[in-house]
């Protein structure tokens, strides 16, 4: 049977998950619940229903629709239960207005790849490929080794983004096919890790050091969230750890935004970061010289 | 030689944009009168029975020996006058007229009937030309005339009798600006412009006023100037001359550029639909021909920020990155009047028109993206307009029950070809009469072929003759059809007749139906595989019948994949159709999709619309692509529309150009214009200010953006 995986997204030439003009597959379901995440509907591995209410033409198709009464018009305004939904997708096949969604379906890395390959064009003038994000796709190593020994017997290049906090197992049935690796490392302190992504960084910086002694290239991401984890002591102690790493190519400082929150009331989810402003761009300058004159790479942001 | 002395353009850029609005005259007499005198010349020539090319020619000498001209001491060229647009005028009179007779009354009533249906009009394209400017550049008012003057000896006619006069009205202007000038105590200005009496042009401000002035010319003798020609190509030679002989540096070449394109926006303020300018493309020998001037020019209208004019770039597997970076970096900052043009599409296209191989680097968008060589064709891309969803309205008959979803289709290609070949026979009996209507006379006294055979291009005397014939709304034609095929065969939702009364009532209590013709039918646009398959269907049965159509001169009538803004004035005209619009609403724009209906972005619109043989839209096919600000942020957002354009051209698209609009910025726009003076946008093949548009097409712009995110 060809390996599968939960799908959330597949986001069509996007500019920043990888050199060029990329297609990012989203995966579902994630090894760390980071305060701050921007993609919370691939947290969970499970298919979720995402309601938009300012799509809702409140026209009732839904609740038609729905086998278990879990939306309802009532006063000619739609109310949806989570607890009676068991995302069959029925409310989402019927509502036209396309405020009901299901996010999360089952596809194999054929079905992907026929996707995808419809922008090799774009790729290939661009110099980019695919990269596969999430959520954390190394939860569903079959697949991701599968879609990108695919991909490359396509002649399309690939990218792994990864939070790391996976067994290194999962790294090595992938690495014969990657092409780049783009590492999150939300941060050096171990407790406060754990605080701000619900797991300690001990596996996710083990892997790090021995990928980064392997043969396929690293861009480290390092999300910098106000408040969180944007002590200059964070950024000095990753430098020092980038420094003894060959295969770390470039360090990219992610600046937090708060786009997300819209998502956390589509997915009926808790919002769990305070509120925050973004990092002025000076603050994000100084944390890249920080990492730059600690590891003596490149740093951009 | 003297180094040339130029003002610097930013402390003077409002009183050059005023040029027109404020000018002191020097000497002429109000527009008013010269019409009034062109309309007695008209009729003492009329009633004299005298060819009409000959009465034109001395509307033409009287207008430029009295109509009002100025000179500001500021200015680097002397060519500010008071158009009169009197004999243009006559020409649409004579247009009515000729026409109404030559399609006797019932025809011409249908004509009109189809006209103000919004299906198709069948007209004499005046306004799609460009002369030769190579002959007008190297040979220079006195070679022209002098070309003139020795035809007219061998062999007399009207028609040289008449290229003789324009040409010698023509010396008259050029001495009564020269006098303007040295009246205001600019000896320099005076000295160029008395220079261009009697020589061809030597140095680059020389050729710039000689061009300038020509174009005053042609457009007050009736026919638009649609292509200022090759312009770096063009005027190399003489910005080289300046260089070497120190009248120019490269610093100060940039600021009488400035000054000269600034020209086009002081005469129309925004309004026109922009002044023509064509970059690059391969030279006769295969390179490619950017050169220093192309960054020059490009460096100007960077600075320049302005709606008119327009940049039309050649592109080719070898134009220079840098000519790219810089095109790409005006259109992110909003300065987004340029033109990219796949010229190896279009030279099949021009190929398959049976066009010479010598002939192809002399290729030039005409107005907004209409295909024409240069000097040796008048393209007249707007012969024929042709709404193609209005066939839908032919099609949805009640009396009509198809088996299946081919019938459909087939009798839909039916339907378009019959209406397709009324309006084509109609243009051929018109076009016949287009010399009588409106002689070309300046035109065609700059093109070889036209003076070698004694014969105006509006009589055929080009080398290549065409009429095109511009087929708008093919995403809403593709959606409709792929919406029947969706709703009455594959989900059996409606019957074909069901369906025929609901569009009649408009979606009346259907609102389900049409939501979901709308949301769950394929879609042109997305690149899914079933629509595009019905518009590849329908774009080669138009461009067969229009190919395939005999052409009165002996020339070609051919295809153009776009709709300019007229997708609003035919929407408007147009009934609901079965795609889930509602009557009234716009047909699609262009060769894109419906609005809101792209919902795979660039990919899905590229994937699409590069599944077409464009090579069989000889009269142009373009794309526009709206983008949000977001996603051009910064070098990569750059880099991304200059890789989105080369993926479009290496897969066989034609034509695209750019929008960078975010929704909010545009609404911030209506409710305080003032502060929005500078936003441009491109409408469909020119640029305007979004605040002087009307609020049904802010609207509709505001309802694009949206769809394309933040």
């Amino acid at each position: 049977m060809a390996a599968t995986a939960w799908l959330a997204d597949l986001r069509r030439l996007t500019l920043h998950d990888g050199p060029g003009i990329r297609d990012t597959v989203f995966l579902k379901g994630c090894t760390l619940h980071c305060r701050w995440c921007h993609n919370p509907e691939c947290i969970s591995a499970s298919p979720q229903l995402l309601f938009r209410r300012n799509l809702c033409l409140n026209c009732g198709a839904c609740a038609a629709a729905c086998p278990n009464g879990a939306h309802r018009i009532a006063s000619g305004v739609h109310s949806f239960d989570r607890s009676r939904c068991d995302t069959c997708g029925r409310c989402a096949d019927a509502c036209l207005a396309g405020a009901v969604t299901l996010c999360g379906r089952r596809v194999t890395a054929e079905r992907i790849l026929a996707e995808v390959v419809k922008d090799r064009d774009f790729f290939a003038q661009s110099g980019g490929g695919v990269t596969l994000s999430g959520g954390e796709p190394l939860r569903y190593p079959d697949f991701a080794a599968e879609l990108f020994r695919l991909l490359r017997d396509h002649g399309i290049s690939t990218a792994l983004d990864t939070c790391g906090n996976v067994d290194f197992a999962a790294f090595e049935r992938v690495l014969p096919f990657a092409d780049l690796i783009l590492y999150d490392v939300k941060g050096m302190d171990p407790e406060r890790h754990r605080a701000n992504v619900g797991h300690d960084n001990v596996l996710i910086l083990n892997n790090l050091k021995r990928l980064g002694g392997l043969r396929v290239p690293l861009e480290i991401r390092m999300p910098v969230v106000p408040g969180c984890n944007d002590g200059e002591g964070e950024f000095a102690a990753a430098g020092r750890f980038f420094a003894g790493l060959p295969m770390v190519e470039r360090i990219r400082l992610l600046a937090y935004h708060d786009m997300a929150r819209d998502k956390y009331r589509m997915c009926g989810m808790t919002d769990t970061m305070p509120e925050t402003a973004p990092p002025t761009a000076a603050e994000l300058a100084r944390l890249a010289e920080i990492v730059r004159e600690n590891s003596r790479k490149v740093v951009v942001c | 030689m003297k180094t040339l002395q130029i003002v610097d353009f930013e402390k003077f850029r409002d009183r050059f944009d005023a040029q027109y609005a404020e000018a002191q005259w020097h000497s002429g007499v109000p527009a008013g009168e010269v019409a009034l005198e062109i309309r007695r010349i008209y009729g003492r020539g009329e009633l004299r029975r005298e060819p009409y090319a000959l009465t034109k020619a001395r509307m033409l000498e009287y207008a430029l020996a009295n109509i009002r001209v100025a000179y500001h001491d500021f200015d680097s060229f002397a060519t500010v006058c008071e158009r009169t647009a009197e004999i243009a005028r006559i020409a649409g009179e004579r247009n009515s007229i000729i026409s109404e007779q030559a399609l006797g009354p019932e025809e011409w009533s249908k004509k009109c009937a189809a006209r103000a249906d919004g299906y198709f009009n069948s007209t004499v394209d005046m306004s799609h030309t460009s002369p030769d400017w190579d002959a007008i550049l190297t040979l220079g008012v006195p070679g022209l005339l002098a070309r003139a003057e020795q035809r007219q000896r061998i062999s007399p006619s009207p028609f040289y009798e008449a290229v003789v006069i324009t040409f010698r009205a023509m010396r008259t202007l050029l001495r009564r600006f020269a006098d303007a000038a040295a009246a205001q105590g600019r000896p320099d200005t005076a000295e160029m412009a008395a220079f261009l009496i009697d020589h061809a042009p030597e140095t680059l401000q020389q050729a710039l006023e000689l061009g300038m002035i020509y174009r005053e010319v042609q457009e007050m003798e009736g026919e638009m100037v649609r292509s200022m020609g090759i312009f770096d190509r063009q005027y190399l030679p003489f910005y080289e001359h300046d260089l070497a002989c120190g009248i120019l540096t490269e610093r100060s070449a940039e600021e009488l550029l400035l000054i000269y394109f600034s020209r086009c926006h002081a005469q129309s303020q925004g309004q026109d639909a922009g002044v023509p300018f064509c970059f690059g493309g391969r030279l006769p020998d295969g390179r490619d021909g950017c050169n220093a001037l192309t960054l020059t020019a490009l460096r100007a209208f960077r600075r320049l920020k302005l709606v008119d004019p327009k940049f039309h770039i050649r592109v080719n597997d070898g134009t220079p990155a840098e000519v790219l970076d810089l095109a790409f970096s005006c259109v992110k900052e909003g300065t987004s009047a340029i033109l990219f043009a796949n010229e190896d599409v279009v030279r099949q296209a021009f190929l398959r028109n049976g066009k010479a191989p010598e002939d192809l680097a002399n290729f030039v968008p005409i107005g907004c993206y209409e295909p024409a060589i240069m000097g040796k064709e008048l393209c007249c891309s707007m012969t024929g307009t042709f709404n193609l969803a209005k066939t839908l309205e032919s099609l949805m008959d009640p009396a009509f029950a198809p088996r299946d979803f081919a019938a459909v289709l087939d009798r839909f290609i039916s339907l378009q070809a019959a209406a397709l070949n009324t309006m084509m026979d109609r243009i051929n009996i018109v076009e016949r009469h287009w010399s009588e209507i409106n002689p070309t006379t300046a035109i065609s006294g700059t093109m070889t072929e036209c003076m070698e055979r004694g014969i105006d291009a509006a009589a055929g005397g080009t080398k290549y003759r065409s009429s095109g014939i511009m087929c708008a709304g093919i995403g809403t034609v593709t959606d409709a059809l792929a919406a029947i095929e969706f709703l009455v065969f594959d989900r059996k939702l409606v019957t074909f007749g069901e369906l025929c009364g609901i569009l009649k009532a408009d979606w009346r209590d259907h609102e389900r139906l049409r939501l979901t013709a709308l949301k769950r039918a394929p879609k042109w646009g997305t690149g899914d595989e079933r629509a595009d398959r019905i518009a590849a269907r329908v774009v080669a049965a138009v461009a067969d019948a229009i190919e395939q159509h005999p052409h009165a001169k002996g020339g070609h009538f051919q295809m153009g994949l776009w709709s300019i803004d007229w997708c609003m004035r035919y929407g408007r005209r147009t009934g609901a159709t079965p795609d889930g619009r509602h009557a009234g609403d716009p047909i699609s724009k262009n060769s894109g999709s419906t609005i809101g209906c792209d919902t795979e972005g660039p990919a899905g619109l590229v994937g699409s619309v590069t599944k077409l043989d464009h090579s069989r839209f000889a009269d142009g096919s373009v794309l526009d692509m709206m983008l949000p600000g977001s996603s051009v942020a910064g070098d990569v957002g750059t880099k991304f529309m200059e890789d989105l354009f080369q993926t479009f051209r290496r897969r066989g698209g034609a034509f695209m150009h750019f929008n960078i609009l975010s929704p909010r910025e545009l609404r911030a726009a209506q409710l305080e214009p003032e502060k929005y003076r500078n936003l441009q946008i491109r409408l469909c093949g020119w640029n305007v200010r979004f605040i002087d548009l009307d609020r049904e097409m802010q609207d509709c712009l505001i309802r694009e953006a949206e769809s394309k995110g933040a």
